[in-house]
């Protein structure tokens, strides 16, 4: 089970949106009003995002694996 | 990439679908990155979050971990896809030379190339030209992307998009926005034909159809004090962004540049004002890779752009483009021609042009605390003021440090003949 709280490591980087220039790469500087307060919210906003994945998927590959053992 | 690798990443980033929302993720030297969909956005992840969410060891993991950014990243996250160079628009600075019987990607090319993309691990492609709607297989190579887990972008002048485009536009592209130079003869001035009403009506109708729709705005010296009213244009619109981008010597806007390059005072004024519009209108503002230099002149803290990903020149790092003659370069605006888009080793040979600035850079750049973000600023705009190799001249800390060195000449990061770097301008 992966855990939904405390993790190891780091989230280094968020770069927001998707970039539909295809000439340069645009970098949404609305977050840099907020600071480090943008930094901690965005930080627990994608890790949350990840983690919630990450346990769906080994639920999936578990039930997968108990169906193909059935 | 390894071969093991390759398997890995597909693995593990494979869509299932039941969860076509899910992220997609591949491993890099440093730990890994998630491509997200909901929210948005790549998030860049250590070695040990990644272990922490039960990720499979990756080859890319053996030796100790450089920091984000110390080495190239494995593939590009985000490509550019020069479709064509077809546009009857003729816009007077067009990056790409657009002619109406410009060269383009075939569609089968194009579709190959994206399966190359996919398989390097690429996450996103910018789909343009050239007026790319114009191209009868855009939205099927749109498609062709999405298929192959790339989320596709575009941006359009707009001219050529109705109701039956917004329609399938707004379901399949991620982000879609119509280049507005500024509002009626502003849009005018600065393309050099009236298709303010034409860029108005594609924004209605692309809105219709998604909320991911936004505006692209070259900024030149002609329209950079008078932004607001676009952006004020933007939020009644409902806009999901403007970006504003800096004006590039690049293809006919070469010609130009000299009159359409921002003043120094507009130059270092472009970020506070992106901030306090950004405030005013509570609309997302970017600012474009070209403009880097201008924000680390307001020494923002180091800590939070690095978080967000302000990055100046990342050519052939974090981005790339394959141009409508097949070709990669680090950069659409310029830099040598790397070999053609189906070379399996191009990513991990070429690129020095921009991958090198860094390890040589002279002065101002060298003492700069944002020299490993701002990697120097535009090589584009670098060459076009005399050499590929030279600090940003547009930079204001360059420009400080020139008129504390009178007569002194810009250093360069040029390297010894031996090294062979052949330098063009494409695009």
């Amino acid at each position: 089970m992966i855990p939904f709280g405390w993790a190891r490591g780091r989230i280094l980087r968020v770069a927001p949106g998707y970039n539909p220039n295809s000439s340069s790469l645009g970098v949404d500087v609305s977050f840099l009003l907020f600071g480090t307060i943008a930094v901690s919210a965005i930080t627990f906003v994608t890790a949350t995002a990840v983690r919630l994945w990450r346990r769906r998927e080994a639920a999936a590959d578990a039930h997968e694996r108990a169906a193909g053992e059935g | 990439m390894p071969t093991s690798a390759r398997r890995e990443r597909a693995r593990v980033g494979a869509p299932r679908a039941r969860a076509s929302l899910a992220p997609q993720y591949r491993p890099e030297r440093f730990g890994g990155i998630f491509s997200m969909h909901r929210p948005r956005g790549l998030a860049y992840v250590d070695r040990d979050y990644a272990r922490s969410l039960g990720l499979p060891e990756s080859p890319l993991w053996e030796g100790p971990a450089p920091a984000l950014g110390e080495v190239p990243l494995s593939a590009p996250t985000e490509v550019h896809l020069v479709l064509s160079r077809r546009c009857a628009a003729g816009c007077s600075g067009c990056y790409v030379d657009a002619t109406p019987d410009g060269a383009a990607l075939s569609e089968a090319d194009a579709k190959a190339a994206l399966d190359r993309l996919a398989e390097m691990g690429v996450f996103h492609v910018a789909l343009g030209g050239g007026e790319a709607v114009d191209l009868p297989y855009l939205l099927s190579v749109a498609r062709h992307a999405r298929a192959r887990g790339l989320v596709p972008n575009l941006t359009t002048s707009g001219l050529s998009v109705d109701e039956p485009f917004a329609r399938e536009a707004g379901a399949i592209f991620g982000q879609l926005n119509v280049s507005v130079d500024g509002l009626r003869e502003d849009y005018e001035r600065s393309r050099g034909f009236d298709g303010f009403s034409h860029a108005e009506k594609a924004l209605r109708l692309l809105r219709a159809h998604s909320p991911h729709v936004g505006i692209n705005c070259v900024v030149s010296r002609d329209n950079a004090d008078r932004l607001g009213p676009l952006v004020a244009f933007a939020k009644r619109l409902r806009l999901s962004e403007v970006e504003l981008l800096r004006f590039k010597p690049a293809g006919r806007g070469a010609g130009v540049f000299e009159d359409r390059d921002l003043t120094p005072r507009q130059a270092k004024r472009i970020y506070p004002r992106a901030l306090w519009w950004a405030v005013r209108h509570r609309i997302r503002i970017k600012l474009d890779c070209s403009f880097a230099p201008m924000i680390f002149a307001h020494r923002p803290p180091k800590r939070v752009v690095d978080f967000f990903g302000v990055q100046g020149c990342v050519g052939g790092d974090v981005l790339a483009s394959i141009m409508p003659e097949g070709h990669w370069v680090g950069c659409s605006f310029g830099g040598p021609r790397e070999g053609r888009w189906d070379d399996p080793e191009v990513w991990a040979r070429g690129f020095s042009a921009f991958r090198d600035y860094r390890a040589r850079a002279p002065e101002p750049c060298r003492s700069c605390d944002y020299l490993s973000l701002c990697r120097g600023g535009c090589r584009v705009v670098a060459q076009a003021k005399g050499d590929w190799w030279q600090p940003d001249p547009g930079c204001p800390r360059v420009q400080a440090w020139r008129e504390a060195h009178p007569g002194e000449p810009l250093g360069s990061a040029r390297p010894p003949p031996a090294e062979g770097h052949k330098l063009r301008v494409v695009g």
